[in-house]
């Protein structure tokens, strides 16, 4: 048996399963815990049952073609990392191009790559242990700092009255900087930018001008659809 | 809703995030430690530490980025933070889908309103993202034949034209806050000194300054 099939042994092998489901499990079970609170809470401030159904749908719209983007970059993580390590690391702090060049970091200090023959179950312990390290330090300053960090935002935005005008214009600043940011990359992708808000402004001044409110609803959804088409048919 | 149920909600949030987010960080390190210790495979502490300082000087930097922090607390509450920065992939997929879910909310109503919202919007984000990925363990190769090299080459342009059409569905609620924050926008990412980790939290920073000048001079003369 060669050391990377031996690897691989170990990366599929029953206690790397029940760690890493552990982990999956773990964020399964926090994401669980908040929505049992608003739910408690949002009862309590009168939050409705349409609106609560109104952002499950956009974020649902909003999350699946991401989704699809790190469904395609686990594909590559499967077949050199395994895949219970896979999923847990795309599970949590998963951004799939920091693990894997985590993973290959690990493996070049044992002085060979992911996937080549020469890697040993020792490379992919180190690989494990820096994937990890590094989620760990990710984890800390959230860890630590959140609380008081939320605080000091609340007394902020309280004291000075301006928490709507200031929701509003760092919503709009920060979602108009990813958009242009975007929008620099390439031609269709400044025409899959622009066509969004085109899209969005027309479809939901329909909405309110005839009062439809299915096409409100569903404004995202249709603005996204019709973008991504018109960004990828024109031609280059 | 009353202060104290408010305060009580920001409370068990704050209480059930750090707790979860301690037991993640062992867990982390008992996959280390089972492979290391129990296994006996411990590669050295010089090879882990020279491939972490490796890491820690590409992706360092976002390790210690408290502006970030700061952006998504005001953006969607503690929770909606708590879940995104276990679960990863903020900027890309749980700030989008929180955000999304909260922009149907008129900005008059009160924070924890919008909070509570995006907390759904990053758990559905949770639950799809997951479903996902047990997909691909299950299904692996067989799933992408499926997808055409057209889906794909769609799939790039979801996440642009998300971030056009939100700018577009804000900017429904207030033009002109919407045309200073693009103002701001451009004006950040064509200046040249300011380095690219900070450029999100300075444009957010300068369109909060414009709306805020112009509100008041607005008030002045009315």
């Amino acid at each position: 048996m060669s050391p990377f099939q031996e690897t691989m042994r170990l990366a599929n092998s029953a206690p790397l399963w029940i760690f890493c489901l552990a982990v999956v499990g773990m964020v399964l079970i926090q994401t669980l815990i908040f929505v049992w609170i608003s739910n408690f809470y949002a009862k309590k401030c009168g939050i409705t049952r349409t609106q609560i159904a109104g952002a499950v749908r956009s974020g649902l719209i909003s999350t699946i073609g991401p989704a699809l983007s790190v469904f395609v970059v686990g594909l590559g993580l499967l077949a050199q990392i395994g895949a219970p390590l896979m999923l847990a690391r795309l599970s949590v702090i998963g951004n799939a191009a920091y693990e894997a060049s985590a993973a290959e970091m690990a493996a070049a200090a044992m002085n060979t790559r992911l996937g080549s023959d020469t890697y040993t179950i020792q490379a992919f312990t180190a690989s494990v242990w820096v994937m990890n390290l590094g989620g760990i330090c990710m984890l800390l300053p959230p860890l630590f700092l959140l609380k008081l960090l939320s605080r000091l935002t609340q007394t902020m935005t309280k004291k000075a009255n301006l928490g709507m005008l200031l929701g509003l214009s760092a919503s709009l600043a920060s979602f108009g900087y990813f958009a242009a940011d975007y929008a620099r990359r390439s031609a269709p992708h400044s025409r899959a930018v622009a066509a969004g808000f085109v899209a969005m402004l027309v479809l939901e001044s329909a909405a309110k001008r005839l009062h439809l409110r299915w096409l409100g609803e569903w404004a995202l959804a249709l603005s996204l659809l019709i973008a991504a088409v018109l960004a990828s048919l024109v031609k280059q | 809703m009353n202060e104290a149920d408010q305060n009580d909600y920001y409370k068990n949030v704050h209480l059930w995030g750090q707790l979860t987010l301690f037991l993640s960080v062992f867990l982390f390190l008992g996959i280390g430690c089972y492979l290391s210790f129990i296994r006996g495979l411990h590669p050295g502490w010089n090879t882990i530490f020279t491939a972490f300082g490796a890491v820690a000087a590409m992706v360092g930097h976002t390790w210690i980025n408290i502006g970030d922090l700061v952006m998504y607390l005001l953006l969607m509450g503690p929770a909606a933070t708590y879940m995104s920065k276990l679960t990863g992939n903020v900027k890309n997929m749980r700030l989008p889908s929180a955000m999304a879910s909260c922009a149907a909310l008129d900005e008059s109503e009160g924070r924890i309103k919008r909070d509570i919202l995006a907390t759904y919007g990053v758990a559905v984000s949770v639950a799809v993202n997951t479903t996902f990925l047990i997909l691909l363990v299950a299904l692996g190769k067989i799933f992408l034949s499926l997808l055409s090299p057209d889906v794909l080459r769609l799939l790039d342009f979801i996440v642009p034209a998300l971030f056009g059409a939100i700018f577009g569905q804000f900017a429904m609620k207030n033009i002109r806050a919407a045309a200073f924050s693009a103002v701001a926008v451009l004006v950040i990412l064509y200046v040249p000194f300011i380095p690219g980790s900070f450029k999100a939290a300075a444009a957010i920073l300068l369109s909060v300054c414009m709306n805020l000048a112009f509100q008041k001079k607005n008030k002045g003369e009315t």
